[in-house]
């Protein structure tokens, strides 16, 4: 393929999520990469292998995008804002403020992600210039990172990187092909598969950040908790074991429990990646039989409520799934962060049916309703545009397709990127 | 070989192989790898690098320049783990030799 086509079929595949100027500059590095490349005696042809199909090069790009979108700041800013706003819509009664909160969230989304791209350029001639050095051994350390993401702190990620590093160079020292080191690590998946079963709890960065989540939910209880407070009143220890002692137990018992599961009980199941979801399940319905329990058997009943204390305890527990899922999809299940705004949605339309069922407001049932289709509205709004934005699929364009979906693709991707490594050591460029 | 019981041997052999010296850890790991064929040299570093977190092993930065090299060297706590290990694999041996095996 001659450097023009190459360039002008790349420009067509970054359009999919690039802006023009992104793209520009994208386009500017990868001619300067064949200038430098052709200056040192490469053939165009030699080069247009070496950087991969074009397809494989804009999937490359995207994946960086996305990896290190939660590194720079536009990132965070936007998903805490995030977060924010939901808080604001589920507490905040006037609806002018709800409405002033979205309009800002959406303006920050609309005008910070061009200014990510910028950032991130910066590194893209290293990237090329890794590439240009030894395509498969750096295929192999992008797909290895890739998967090491959400799986280990940045500095361990970098270490096990830095250490693969030299494992390639003390191997080709030892007089091996690159290929013969590749077959001799295994596959990346498998490489990290084997890391995930070594890990101890104290390289897991979960843990740490549910303890940042257990902080949060607790400061959120506090600012939207006059039902909770009304309870803490009318019977302090049952009100206090229930919304806060219990679930904050839970949380802990399940994110203690998870590493293990990790290790042993994915060996036989061979789906680590959900055993933290069966658990959390599990612990709900625990939840819910044991909140039910102590609210028939007496202390925690409040004559008043309409539905009894044992649909309010079912709501409570879902409430704590909706908030469980949310973390999950925040830091186990990257591929389905778009959900979150919805569950967010879900938990703050649940504690409007709590605050409904023990009559701490006197509104009319048609108010109330409203009242908790807002909050879903809302996130599942703030979804589509959180995965119209991120998880944009290339060579579909709409990026709204589904859960499924979007881990497929993302598959397809990274198996597309392994494909086009193998043709590269076949052709031994 | 279970998952368990090629953990168990694999960091025993890996102990083993580090010993009383320094030993580098691509060394290392391609030692292991001639020894079970059917372990990729991943699973190998996975295992060192969790002897290392778990403090049976300490690490020494060598090399120069560009050449980046990681050393690997026993601890006091390793080499007792590694006594452990010897004489419960000298154990199972004998029990195992009952059976005729």
């Amino acid at each position: 393929m001659e450097r023009e086509i190459y360039l002008e079929t790349l420009g067509k595949k970054l359009k999919a999520f690039c802006s023009p100027g992104e793209r520009e500059a994208v386009l500017t590095d990868y001619a300067a990469a064949f200038e430098e490349g052709m200056a040192g005696g490469k053939s165009a042809e030699e080069l247009c292998k070496a950087f991969g199909t074009p397809d494989s090069a804009a999937n490359y790009l995207l994946m960086e995008q996305q990896g290190s979108f939660w590194k720079s700041w536009p990132g965070s800013v936007l998903l805490f804002m995030g977060i924010a706003v939901m808080i604001v819509c589920s507490v905040e009664q006037i609806w002018i403020i709800r409405l002033l909160a979205v309009s800002i969230w959406y303006y920050v989304w609309r005008h910070l992600p061009s200014k990510r791209a910028r950032k991130e350029g910066a590194n893209r001639a290293w990237r090329i210039a890794s590439i240009l050095k030894d395509p498969v051994e750096s295929l192999y350390l992008a797909s290895l990172a890739q998967k090491l993401r959400f799986h280990f702190f940045k500095k361990d990620q970098q270490e096990i990187l830095l250490d693969y590093q030299e494992y390639f160079q003390a191997g080709k020292e030892d007089g091996c092909q690159t290929a013969e080191l590749l077959t001799r690590l295994g596959r990346p998946e498998k490489a990290v598969q084997a890391l995930l079963k070594e890990r101890t709890a104290k390289e897991i960065p979960w843990l740490r950040w549910a303890g940042f989540g257990i902080v949060l939910f607790w400061v959120f209880l506090s600012l939207n908790a006059s039902h909770f407070n009304r309870l803490l009143i009318i019977d302090e220890k049952m009100g206090s074991f229930l919304f806060y002692g219990f679930p904050v137990a839970a949380s802990w018992l399940l994110l203690w429990l998870c590493p293990a599961s990790t290790s042993h009980m994915g060996e036989k199941t061979g789906n680590k990646v959900l055993l933290p979801l069966y658990i959390g399940t599990v612990f709900c319905i625990v939840a819910a039989i044991w909140a039910s329990a102590s609210g028939m058997m007496g202390k925690w009943f409040l004559p008043a409520a309409a539905l009894g204390p044992f649909v309010a305890a079912l709501l409570s527990c879902g409430a704590i799934l909706m908030l469980a899922a949310s973390g999950m999809e925040l830091f186990v299940f990257p591929n389905c962060r778009s959900a979150l705004f919805l569950n967010l949605g879900i938990f703050a339309a649940l504690t409007e049916f709590l605050q409904y069922l023990y009559h701490l407001d006197d509104q009319p049932d048609w108010e109330i309703c409203i009242r908790a289709a807002v909050p879903v509205f809302i996130g599942l709004l703030l979804s589509c545009i959180w995965k119209k934005s991120h998880d944009t699929d290339l060579g579909d364009g709409s990026g709204m397709s589904s859960s499924n979906e979007n881990t497929r693709s993302r598959k397809e991707r990274v198996d597309h990127i392994e494909r086009v490594s193998r043709s590269i050591q076949e052709a031994g460029v | 070989m279970t998952g368990q019981m090629k953990r168990g041997i694999l960091e025993l052999c890996i102990l083993q192989a580090i010993g009383s010296k320094e030993r580098y850890g691509y060394e290392v790991m391609k030692e292991i790898t001639a020894a079970f064929p059917e372990v990729t040299e991943s699973t190998a570093y996975a295992v060192l690098r969790r002897l290392h977190s778990t403090g049976k092993l300490e690490v020494r930065q060598g090399g120069s320049g560009e050449t980046r090299r990681k050393y690997y060297r026993l601890t006091a706590q390793g080499q007792k783990g590694l006594e452990e290990a010897r004489q419960n694999w000298k154990e199972l041996r004998i029990a195992a030799n009952r059976f005729g095996l």
